[in-house]
């Protein structure tokens, strides 16, 4: 045992004049440790004998003499501790330990890759794009059909083109007749009339002799169908219609049925 | 990282990306709808008539010139939006004008021109539909303003380049 260890676990002892066996083996052999034994024995004693406060009014005297000269530790040191399941980051790493990194690291890089590609994107040099405001079906539909009709050099191209736009017209009519002034649904039944009579029914009487008589049937046949929806379509939506818009829904539901009775005439009956 | 996880990432990315794509729902009610129609009725109207008339047409020079009738009625209703600075009419309106301009005007225009040539009794015809047209797209492009916030949006930016290209295309007749 070395003279430091000695002394340090001499003065470890409650008491230094009580060695144990082991301490004792070093002291015999040790002058040096002996003559430290002997000071630390006779300081022992001199600490014991200091006078100490006889009464509690004297410890509070003596306490509130050493708090009015300040704070003699005027920061609190922090120290590390040296158990990693406790302290401030215990419930940090024990999410840490549940958390699968690897699916971590997969989202941090399409995070990262996102952040870049937006930030590289040249965002001013363009214009931020604008929403655009609610958009008529029937407007963009009659376009269509326009454009359509320009490029058609047949009557039964013409047909088909006449029989979706009735068909147009009848889902408008679907979509506001309990809601549109009666002015505007007048204008749809007078659209609907063009559209069934001059559209429909006009260009079904100018089919060529010559067409093929299954491809004239076929025409025929698609046209009459769609009348006959229509025709069944503007009577249902007559029944829960306002009073004051039945009889518009009533006239095109017979618009249609003529229509359909004439297709079908023209399509010899069938 | 393996294949799985790979797969994890992209479905997450192509999640998010789906569900910042949803825009509203499209369906409108029925009193939007009729406010969409009393806004629209006259040139629905007259959109038909002018359908009617073009289905008459028997030859691409008469279909044309049906096409140029409906797309004046549409530059009409452009030049009033753009007065009153409602982008929303002017790029609706705008896309339905240049939509009937390409796909409706030009095609039976482009066989016409094959067709006509100067010795046909239809080729002044063909010249004066061609400086009519001609002038249409310059003055619906001038009917868009020029200077301020609107004429600088991007809707109001597009369709001017749209119709000017449309306008270069077309060019303009020979004298």
């Amino acid at each position: 045992m070395k003279c430091e260890s000695f002394r340090n676990r001499l003065l470890a002892l409650p008491s230094p004049a009580a060695p144990t066996p082991e301490l004792v083996a070093h002291l015999t052999a040790c002058g040096g440790c002996r003559a430290f034994a002997k000071r630390a024995g006779k300081l022992d004693a001199l600490v014991a004998a200091l006078p100490v406060p006889l009464s509690e009014a004297r410890k509070v005297a003596f306490v509130d003499s050493l708090a009015a000269l300040g704070p003699v530790i005027h920061t609190k040191p922090t120290v590390p501790s040296a158990d990693p399941h406790s302290g401030t980051f215990r419930p940090f790493r024990a999410l840490a330990r549940r958390v699968d990194w690897r699916y971590a690291a997969g989202i941090a890089a399409t995070f990262l890759v996102a952040v870049t590609a937006y930030l590289a994107w040249p965002v001013g040099k363009q214009p931020v794009a604008e929403k655009d405001g609610p958009r008529q079906e029937l407007l963009a539909k009659q376009g269509k059909h326009l454009a359509t009709l320009a490029s058609a050099d047949s009557a039964d191209a013409r047909l088909r083109v006449w029989a979706d736009w009735t068909t147009d017209l009848r889902a408008a009519t679907a979509d506001v007749y309990k809601a549109a002034e009666p002015d505007d649904l007048a204008g749809l039944e007078r659209m609907f009339e063009k559209a069934v009579r001059d559209g429909v029914v006009k260009h079904a009487e100018r089919l060529p002799r010559h067409l093929p008589a299954a491809a004239r049937v076929d025409v025929l046949k698609d046209a009459q169908a769609k009348m006959a929806a229509a025709r069944a379509e503007l009577e249902c939506l007559r029944l829960d219609a306002p009073p004051a818009h039945k009889p518009n829904l009533e006239r095109m539901a017979k618009h249609a049925l003529d229509a359909q009775e004439k297709l079908a005439a023209l399509a010899g009956g069938v | 990282m393996t294949a799985r996880s790979l797969a994890a990432v992209a479905a997450f990315a192509a999640l998010s990306g789906w569900v910042s794509g949803q825009g509203p729902s499209p369906r409108r009610t029925a009193d939007e709808e009729a406010t969409l129609l009393k806004k629209n009725r006259p040139l629905l109207e007259g959109l038909l008539d002018d359908g009617l008339k073009l289905a008459a047409a028997e030859t691409p020079l008469d279909r044309a010139a049906a096409c140029r009738a409906a797309a004046d009625r549409l530059a009409v209703e452009l030049r009033a939006a753009a007065k009153y600075e409602d982008a929303d009419r002017v790029s609706e309106i705008g896309d339905q004008l240049t939509a009937l301009l390409t796909d409706g005007f030009l095609p039976p225009f482009a066989v016409a021109r094959g067709d006509i040539g100067p010795t046909s009794p239809d080729f002044p015809r063909l010249q004066t539909l061609h400086r009519e047209s001609a002038s249409q797209f310059a003055a619906a492009v001038d009917s868009l303003p020029t200077a301020g916030p609107f004429a600088a949006g991007p809707r109001v930016v597009a369709l001017r380049q749209k119709l000017a290209a449309f306008a270069e295309k077309v060019g303009k007749p020979a004298e």
